[in-house]
């Protein structure tokens, strides 16, 4: 393990001080809301303070000066990240720096790799899929469509309803990417009813914003579609939602890393 | 070579990705089908020159003025299909230009193996990678792009081949903290001869080379905020192992001021 040396009695900024998420406007700019209450951490009035943002798989990243720390109190800022490719996988840092006798400006405070909330746009799908508990239910989960809605049906035996919920980290990894790839199929055929058109155009703006192009959406697929010759290209486009859904929520690390503490046991 | 200019649809682009991954023998025939496939492709409605360069600059230019004239398509510089389209229709003629094939000819192209490389990511420019600073076509218009209020600054990602862009680009490029501003002007300072525009002799030789340019800046990125910091202040921060370097580099740096 690496040792890390505090040359400059640099404070770790606590989580907790910050509060930040993602926006996305309506004319799909993209910003990164940010505002922090430092008043505990006793920094010097003249400290500046400047947010670094970057994301995965992105060259560039977006350095924002807020100027001196003041108060040590900020409001929410919006700092436009529109520019960054894969907006919904920024992470940034805070450095609150203070200039040394030699004019080298020292990190004196910080806090880096912090996730903001995600807009609801780009949640994990959760918002949209109905859970629901089925007492009788002789498997453990199963996606059924009710009214054209889907719904994602958990038995209710065996506390299983609550277990899986709660105490299951591996739950949503395992069920949902598949549960996700399910859905787009069925949205790929189904007709939506008039009632329900408003749910299939939030899966539809969900799965667009998953890599399936409008194009590819518009397309007319029915039933027979799954077994014709256009089932190639339909499994492939599955096949690639699933595979970004769970690029963006990192199953693969988080199924990884459950797997390894259960090893340690 | 001027076409339409179109993009990947998403199933085109995961062809092209297996197509770079499975290496066949006429690996760049199949890229150039591929990417004339009204089937995976889309049409963007505007027509695009793909000339040959050897240089990284001109290339980035070349894009750059594309941009500049089609300023309604600017939002597909962020998009993975458009680059990847980019790369794969000028595969054929940026490593027929390349020097290291040039003699070879139109009669035989280079393996496809030594054209892809060991990473396929030299010309995808997937989701998610951390090798994105590989893409041979998309890195340097992002490099000049970023550093477009200094480009001269830039030079260390811009004067090398297309199709080899060296290790200060690999050092360099791979970093957001190095990729721009001062922290870059340093780097194109230490490694790069602003006389003949290109990298100076024995540049990765140690003491000081870019192997310890991105450790001495990656050890001290906890304690100092040196992109705030002016590329004067940073060439003192320097430690004694880039001595002789930092000499080389104050000379440029004053040439450069004089000539300004």
């Amino acid at each position: 393990m690496p040792k890390v040396f505090n040359y400059t009695d640099r404070v770790a900024i606590p989580k907790q001080c910050i509060i930040s998420k993602t926006l996305v406007t309506e004319a799909d700019e993209v910003y990164l809301e940010v505002a922090w209450d430092f008043s505990t951490l006793e920094l010097p009035s003249d400290a500046v303070v400047t947010t670094e943002v970057s994301a995965i798989g992105t060259f560039r990243s977006v350095f924002f000066e807020h100027g001196l720390i003041g108060s040590a109190v900020l409001p929410k800022t919006r700092i436009r990240v529109t520019e960054l490719r894969n907006p919904d996988l920024i992470k940034f840092r805070i450095k609150v720096t203070k200039k040394n006798a030699e004019g080298i400006p020292l990190i004196i405070a910080d806090i880096d790799k912090v996730s903001p909330t995600l807009d609801k746009k780009w949640e994990n799908g959760s918002s949209l899929l109905k859970r629901r508990k089925v007492d009788h239910l002789m498997v453990p989960w199963e996606l059924q469509f009710e009214l054209g809605v889907p719904v994602l049906c958990i038995s209710g035996q065996k506390d299983l309803w609550y277990q899986l919920l709660n105490r299951a980290p591996w739950f949503d990894p395992i069920a949902l990417t598949a549960i996700v790839e399910t859905v787009f199929l069925w949205s790929l055929v189904e007709k939506a009813a008039p009632e329900d058109s408003e749910v299939f155009e939030q899966w539809k703006k969900y799965f667009i914003s998953l890599g399936c192009s409008e194009e590819f959406y518009s397309r007319s697929f029915d039933s027979i579609s799954l077994f014709g010759d256009e089932v190639n290209d339909i499994r492939e486009m599955a096949n690639l939602v699933a595979s970004n859904f769970c690029h963006r929520f990192k199953f693969l690390e988080l199924l990884s890393t459950i797997c390894e503490s259960d090893g340690n046991r | 070579m001027t076409i339409e200019c179109r993009i990947f649809n998403e199933i085109g682009q995961k062809r092209y990705i297996q197509l770079l991954q499975s290496k066949p023998v006429d690996l760049v025939e199949q890229v150039s089908h591929l990417c004339s496939l009204n089937e995976f492709t889309v049409g963007l409605g505007v027509n695009i020159e793909l000339p040959p360069f050897v240089s990284r600059g001109d290339l980035a230019h070349h894009i750059d003025d594309w941009f500049e004239s089609n300023p309604t398509k600017i939002s597909y510089a962020g998009s993975s299909l458009f680059w990847d389209w980019i790369a794969g229709s000028w595969m054929k003629t940026l490593v027929m230009a390349d020097p290291r094939y040039v003699n070879i000819g139109t009669i035989a192209l280079p393996q496809a193996a030594k054209i892809v490389g060991s990473e396929y990511q030299r010309w995808a420019l997937t989701e998610g990678t951390t090798h994105y600073h590989r893409h041979l076509v998309s890195n340097p218009y992002f490099s000049l792009v970023a550093n477009r209020d200094n480009e001269k600054g830039a030079l260390c990602l811009l004067e090398s081949n297309v199709c080899e862009p060296g290790e200060v680009v690999e050092r360099i490029a791979g970093t957001s903290k190095f990729n721009s501003g001062s922290v870059c002007q340093l780097a194109t300072l230490l490694y790069v001869d602003l006389s003949t525009g290109k990298r100076r002799s024995k540049f990765s030789v140690s003491p000081g080379n870019p192997k310890a340019f991105s450790y001495y800046f990656g050890q001290i990125d906890l304690t100092v905020d040196y992109k705030s910091m002016t590329v004067d202040q940073l060439l003192d921060l320097l430690p004694s192992n880039f001595e002789s370097r930092v000499a080389l580099a104050r000379a440029d740096l004053d040439t450069l001021r004089r000539e300004t």
